[in-house]
């Protein structure tokens, strides 16, 4: 991939898939700090592991891949981190949401929801992340490189961990 | 239970963010430092000891008789920087690509880690062995060399008594960088044994097998 295609490409998918991303860094981070330092690692990834891209896959199942292969690594070692970059912030690109009691309640959800994702263990983390995107059972499979009835198994628990997670966190 | 998670999916999807635009040029300031460090340690590394191993090499054939043990010096070192540069090589060669299936990459990592704790394990036969040995022959064969110069037993008690005091003091030397070696790399091996742990539990995760007793 000639250096000029490999940053088009980079850029065409940061504007069109942050929020996969941001999805991917604030179940796996929690604190700016850290969120910070997950966000530049993936990018990093995905920016190193660009030129591999075959399109064999869709352009959201790869960046899953390499979004949650980084942050597993990531969460796993505890790394010496990488000063961070001036422009690459969490809080420059975190969403925002238009001030109403809609909006708000939805974000109190969310909210919410993060903390039971980052009680939950790495793997099931990254298995709920996918299912709560629209993720079909075919495409889990591919992206975590089991088989469907395995991707089936696993998340029946694990929605039953989160729904428990979450009904308690709203009592 | 279903409803909820209807509610949860709803919101989750309902995220949004603003686009980014991330100058590649910056990102890759972190990754270029990474890479050039590695770059020049190994090129620090080579280049150290290929001038100190010619050194040895031409000061050995400046008077081959006298100071052939610099030919077995030389050797040594040949041997335990190719083997450190062939690890990094090879550890390099095979690293796993990020765009793997998520269990792919699990795999090699254990792996890696499983051999890089094998190749810390049994440091004293790749590293402190050679040197060890490199160190401690040359006396021997003077020694040798000696006797069947001046036979007798006077020169064999003294020539045997000046060999054990050389073997010992080496081999008293690498036992103790040998033992710090161990105590220092405990930490390490903690922190791979760990790492190892965790890697196994998730790779039982994702396939789904028992729950893992860590």
């Amino acid at each position: 991939m000639a250096i000029a295609d490999h940053e088009r490409q980079f850029r065409q998918w940061l504007g069109e898939h942050t929020g996969l991303l941001l999805k991917v860094v604030r179940s796996f981070a929690e604190g700016p700090a850290d969120q910070d330092d997950l966000f530049q690692e993936i990018l990093l990834q995905v920016w190193q592991s660009l030129p591999g891209f075959r399109n064999d896959s869709k352009p959201t199942t790869w960046l899953y891949r390499v979004a949650l292969n980084t942050a597993l690594a990531w969460k796993r070692t505890e790394k010496k981190r990488r000063p961070r970059q001036g422009s690459l912030s969490i809080s420059d690109v975190a969403a925002t949401s238009v001030a109403s009691a809609e909006a708000e309640r939805n974000d109190r959800i969310v909210d919410q929801l993060y903390a039971a994702i980052r009680a939950l263990q790495p793997a099931k983390r990254a298995l709920v992340v996918l299912y709560l995107d629209g993720f079909t059972y075919r495409e889990i499979a591919d992206v975590v490189g089991i088989s469907e009835s395995n991707v089936g198994v696993s998340l029946n628990r694990i929605k039953k961990e989160l729904a428990a997670t979450v009904k308690e966190a709203e009592e | 239970m279903n409803n909820l998670l209807d509610r949860l999916q709803q919101a989750w999807q309902s995220q949004c963010s603003q686009p980014i635009d991330v100058e590649p040029e910056q990102l890759l300031k972190a990754a270029r430092l990474e890479r050039r460090g590695y770059f020049w340690a190994d090129m620090t590394v080579i280049l150290v000891f290929v001038s100190v191993g010619t050194g040895m090499f031409v000061w050995a054939f400046r008077d081959l008789q006298k100071q052939w043990p610099w030919l077995i010096y030389s050797a040594c070192l040949a041997l335990v920087v190719g083997y450190i540069l062939f690890n990094r090589w090879r550890r390099r060669r095979h690293a796993a690509r990020y765009d793997e299936p998520l269990l792919a990459h699990v795999e090699w990592s254990i792996k890696d880690i499983e051999h890089q704790m094998w190749l810390d394990r049994y440091s004293l036969w790749w590293y402190i062995l050679p040197t060890a040995l490199a160190c401690m022959i040359p006396p021997a064969i003077t020694f040798a060399m000696e006797y069947s110069k001046n036979p007798g037993w006077g020169a064999l008690f003294a020539l045997l008594f000046a060999l054990l005091v050389t073997e010992g003091f080496f081999a008293a030397l690498f036992f103790f960088i040998h033992w710090s070696m161990k105590s220092l790399g405990r930490v390490g091996v903690e922190r791979q044994r760990q790492e190892l742990q965790a890697l196994r539990a998730l790779r039982e995760t994702l396939l789904n097998a028992e729950e893992p007793h860590v």
